[in-house]
């Protein structure tokens, strides 16, 4: 369309060719005819399942960590493309039966019912009361008529709490527990999404829970149908403890702080590396992440540019400051010139090195894909991947100079490596270091290929600002908070209610909270898209 | 000898009952990656017998059973997939067909257009027993399946390895039915709510699956198949045969399946679990992977040497044997590459040995199963998907000509898949994409 001439080029990540939109006019203002890119089935990923079966029966167990990892999707586990195997259904009737077995130790609270003899009534009440909430909609006359069928003949035998029990388990098996399914309607047209679905993926994506009673009332009174009614249930759902899960869990995965779990560094030269201290890395950027969020306000610039965060005495002393008292973690300032929020932070620093040694190359790579939504490709069949004979006289920055020099590696690494060169006073655990083997560090770094944060900088506090400052930058965490809610990438069709949601963002100061509100009215939220030919 | 000149204890359980009237077929793929070193595997033919080379002398006592492939290449990467490397290597070696990438914003997830071979053949030759097939992994990184999983239900669907033995045990061993298992009144009500609540699960499957667009419903269909082989696997019990010791393995002290160097001890113990269920026929086709492609583990037990890295940007994610393979034209490394091989030629004698030691019909459970050791890549340092290096141990019941070394330079390695197919009695003219197989099974394999 010539007509978007004017408007900002596309995304690097948007295929070439896909023609730019013009935007929507900000709020409401509902198409005729709304079409959105389909959302792919996702089934529980562990966490969710975990966060479900402890608001569903307050079990905190988490069964779901012994499952297989959960598969991400554009960066955010939604388990949407392999079908499920045969072990982790085996898995999943293992992880039931042990849930049913413990709940039904609190029967009183779950079925309270007369205990014997049994009692259809009472289980007739139970099976749908319980049932709605696990399936999160009112369940139909089959599933009801098979549940009341598996109690009536397990409490002839066993009695009415073997009975419940036996009924939770294939509850917990069903794929309308295990799946979010939103399956089509008639035709091959994109449809808005009942309450019940609603309610669903706002719970997931807020909570990374399941709904809880009054959202699964409000779709039953078809609360959930319009973007305010989403409006004010976002924010209901915004002001409850579990939005600290949904913030928390976004960013472990946008920050890919799962890979610290099986980071491995070398002994010798980081003895503090302990399991401790990691779990502390973590527990600090997933606190100080909520924290920028919930505080309101810019929360871009918090995440980016803060020099204040959650240490416990193990991260205090890599951080080198005084340790707080007692054995938690406290918001602490940390120096100003060699810290500057998310950056920075020890976790991201680890995920991002070696065993050994830094790595430019992946900490650029992580402000190209993370940061600025790019993708980028690795490198190709043809050539020669193996890397250069190691010479410890030569400074990291000579070592590479070959991405540097050869326009085969440069084409793509010109916009990896000279940022990634920025972060070299952080090592491979995130200490701060003046020194790297036997040179002074230089953190001379670069940013190119951007829309508005080129240029030369030095060290990454200096990056950080310009990052912050960026409106690609800030365009693109709204992206990623819409992948995360969408378990999918973005597609052409988003163009225009993802330009609705970024004015939106802007227009309320950056409040990430704001940025969540506006998802969960936009249109791709609130409907269901069908792929041309998929239809049943 | 019997079982009991194995590394391992075993609990005394299941009685012998009638054997069935032929050996059944059985395959064993057993995965290493990052390629090998060519010229220290290639084994040479002397006066019609097979010379066995560095890599593979630990199989010295074996070679008679052995059959040597060398020259195959994955030639559907090279001339149909826009993806090279490791994970094509995996997402090629054992279904034969083209890779997709299933995440434009992760270009390494890759992951099979078709099903692989050990499933295919499961569908056939293991629909009776109690498992139809089990997949092990020592140390399988499970978080790219890309790069984990060598086994796929079909298209796009991966499957990832149990890296636990103790839960592999569970697979094959738990409430089993049959003699020997707990005859108790609670037994049987606890198997009779198990069929009935997955009864009812099978239910809801089947009335979503039909409401699902059709792009969707493979999944619910999944999770069918997969729910019957579990009620199928609830009543289906050992069968030890004729001769053959069938008891459960004693899995002796717990070890830690994600320290380094626990990687011997977890093979071993898988490798007893997988010479078990084929004694015990709970499955006749089975997978053991040595990590997942481009493996990252550390040989520490081969010498202190292997302690460290070889001097390499960290930046090269390579770690460990896979910073090795990066390394092949370095002498010191290139050493290094031939002991890990060597290495894994021994866990491979060990398992050949176990099946060779179970005796069945006139011969040895080995005699009536191909053990197929197979590499993501030829040569690790420069992703070569040409010259793969191949070992087929057994006859597969007499089906292949063993003790000798076979060269098909250039030649698609489905025809060596196809060949399996019929050693294991499945006739078909293709296996994985039809445009590799013109030429038919390897011609000079079999007997």
């Amino acid at each position: 369309m010539a007509g978007c001439a004017a408007a900002r080029p596309p995304h690097p990540h948007l295929a070439s060719g896909t023609p730019q939109r013009h935007a929507a006019p900000p709020a409401v203002a509902i198409a005729t005819e709304v079409v959105v890119a389909p959302a792919p089935l996702r089934r529980l990923t562990n966490e969710e399942y975990n966060n479900t079966v402890r608001d569903l029966l307050g079990d905190t167990s988490r069964p779901a960590d012994a499952f297989p990892p959960d598969e991400a999707v554009a960066g955010f586990e939604n388990n949407t493309i392999s079908p499920i195997t045969q072990a982790l259904v085996e898995r999943y009737m293992d992880a039931a039966e042990a849930l049913a077995a413990r709940a039904v130790g609190r029967l009183d609270t779950l079925a309270p019912c007369p205990t014997a003899p049994a009692d259809p009534a009472c289980a007739r009440k139970f099976i749908e009361g319980f049932g709605r909430r696990a399936y999160r909609r009112p369940l139909d006359e089959g599933e009801r008529a098979e549940l009341l069928a598996i109690y009536a003949d397990k409490a002839k035998r066993a009695g009415h709490a073997r009975a419940v029990q036996l009924v939770l388990t294939a509850i917990l098996q069903s794929p309308s527990f295990l799946y979010r399914l939103e399956p089509a309607g008639e035709g091959a047209k994109t449809r808005p999404l009942t309450g019940y679905e609603v309610a669903t993926r706002l719970a997931y994506f807020i909570w990374a829970s399941t709904p809880d009673q009054p959202l699964l009332d409000a779709a039953a009174a078809g609360r959930l149908s319009t973007p305010l009614d989403l409006e004010k249930a976002a924010r209901r759902l915004l002001q409850d403890p579990r939005a600290v899960d949904g913030i928390r869990s976004f960013h472990r995965q946008w920050l890919d702080l799962r890979v610290l779990a099986i980071a491995s560094k070398t002994p010798v030269l980081y003895p503090g590396f302990t399991p401790e201290l990691e779990a502390a890395m973590v527990e600090e950027t997933l606190r100080f992440a909520a924290h920028a969020v919930l505080a309101g306000g810019d929360t871009v610039a918090a995440l980016l540019t803060s020099n204040q965060s959650f240490v416990n005495a193990p991260l205090a002393k890599l951080y080198g400051v005084s340790a707080p008292p007692g054995e938690g973690f406290a918001l602490v300032d940390l120096p100003p010139r060699e810290r500057a929020g998310l950056l920075t932070q020890a976790s991201v620093m680890t995920v991002l090195a070696g065993a050994e040694e830094t790595s430019p190359i992946l900490r650029g790579k992580f402000v190209r894909e993370k940061l600025l939504c790019e993708t980028i490709q690795p490198p190709p069949a043809s050539v020669d991947i193996r890397p250069p004979a190691f010479d410890p006289k030569q400074t990291k920055k000579e070592r590479f100079a070959r991405h540097r020099s050869d326009p085969t590696c440069s084409y793509c690494h010109d916009s990896m490596d000279p940022t990634g060169f920025g972060f070299e006073h952080y090592d491979a655990v995130g200490a701060w270091r003046t020194v790297d083997g036997a040179f002074a560090v230089d953190a001379g770094g670069m940013i190119s290929g951007t829309d508005d944060a080129n240029g030369p900088f030095d060290g990454a506090v200096e990056l950080a600002a310009r990052l912050s400052a960026s409106k690609q930058v800030r365009r693109c965490i709204a992206t990623q908070w819409f992948r995360a809610a969408l378990g999918r990438a973005e597609r052409a069709e988003d163009t225009a209610p993802l330009d609705a949601v970024y004015q939106t963002f802007a227009g309320k100061g950056f409040d990430v909270r704001e940025l969540i509100v506006a998802i969960a009215r936009s249109d791709p939220f609130r409907h269901a898209g069908v792929d041309p030919g998929s239809a049943p | 000898m019997g079982v009991g000149a194995s590394a391992l204890p075993f609990l005394p359980l299941l009685d012998a009952h009638a054997a069935p009237s032929s050996p059944p077929r059985r395959v064993v793929f057993f995965f290493s990656s990052n390629g090998t070193i060519h010229e220290s595997w290639l084994p040479k033919m002397t006066a019609g017998k097979l010379e066995l080379s560095p890599i593979l002398s630990p199989l010295e006592k074996l070679k008679s059973k052995l059959l040597v492939v060398d020259g195959l290449s994955h030639k559907v990467i090279l001339e149909k997939s826009d993806r090279s490397g490791h994970s094509a290597g995996m997402n090629t070696a054992l279904t034969g067909k083209s890779n997709k990438i299933v995440d434009p914003s992760h270009p390494l997830q890759s992951m099979a257009t078709g099903i692989s071979l050990d499933q295919y053949l499961a569908d056939r030759i293991g629909t009776t027993t109690r498992l139809r097939s089990i997949e092990c992994g020592i140390q399988v990184e499970p978080y790219v399946k890309a790069f984990a999983a060598l086994s796929y239900r079909g298209r796009l669907q991966p499957i990832l390895p149990e890296n636990s033995p103790y839960r592999v045990f569970d697979r094959l061993f738990r409430d089993l039915p049959g003699p020997g298992a707990p005859d108790s009144a609670s037994a049987h009500e606890s198997l009779a709510d198990r069929q009935r609540v997955l009864e009812g699960v099978s239910k809801d499957l089947e009335a979503i699956r039909r409401r699902l667009p059709q792009s969707d419903r493979v999944k619910m269909e999944a999770h069918l198949e997969a729910v019957r082989a579990i009620e199928h696997s609830l009543t289906t019990g050992a069968d030890p045969g004729s001769g053959r010791v069938c008891r459960k393995p004693d899995l002796g002290r717990p070890i830690d399946i994600w320290a380094n160097d626990s990687i011997p001890a977890i093979a071993r113990l898988q490798i007893d679990l997988v010479a078990m269920a084929l004694a015990c026929d709970l499955t006749r086709v089975a997978t053991i992977q040595f990590g997942g492609a481009g493996a990252s583990h550390r040989f520490t037990w081969l010498g202190k040497e292997f302690k460290t890295d070889p001097e390499l940007p960290s930046d090269c994610h390579a770690k460990g044997f896979h910073a090795l393979a990066h390394r092949e034209t370095d002498p010191a490394s290139r050493a290094k590459l031939v002991k890990i091989n060597t290495w894994y030629s021994t866990q491979l004698a060990y398992l050949l040995e176990k099946l060779a030691s179970i005796p069945e019909g006139a011969g040895s459970v080995l005699d009536h199963t191909a053990v197929v050791w197979l590499n993501e890549l030829g040569t690790g340092g420069t992703h070569g998907h040409k010259q793969t290096p191949w070992v087929i141990a057994g006859s597969a019941g007499g089906y292949f000509k063993t003790g000798q070394l076979l060269s098909y330079p250039g030649e698609p390695h489905n025809r060596l898949l196809l060949t399996l197919c019929h050693a294991m009695g499945v006739a078909t003219d293709t296996f994985g994409d039809p445009d590799y197989c013109k030429a038919g099974p390897l011609s000079g394999a079999i007997r």
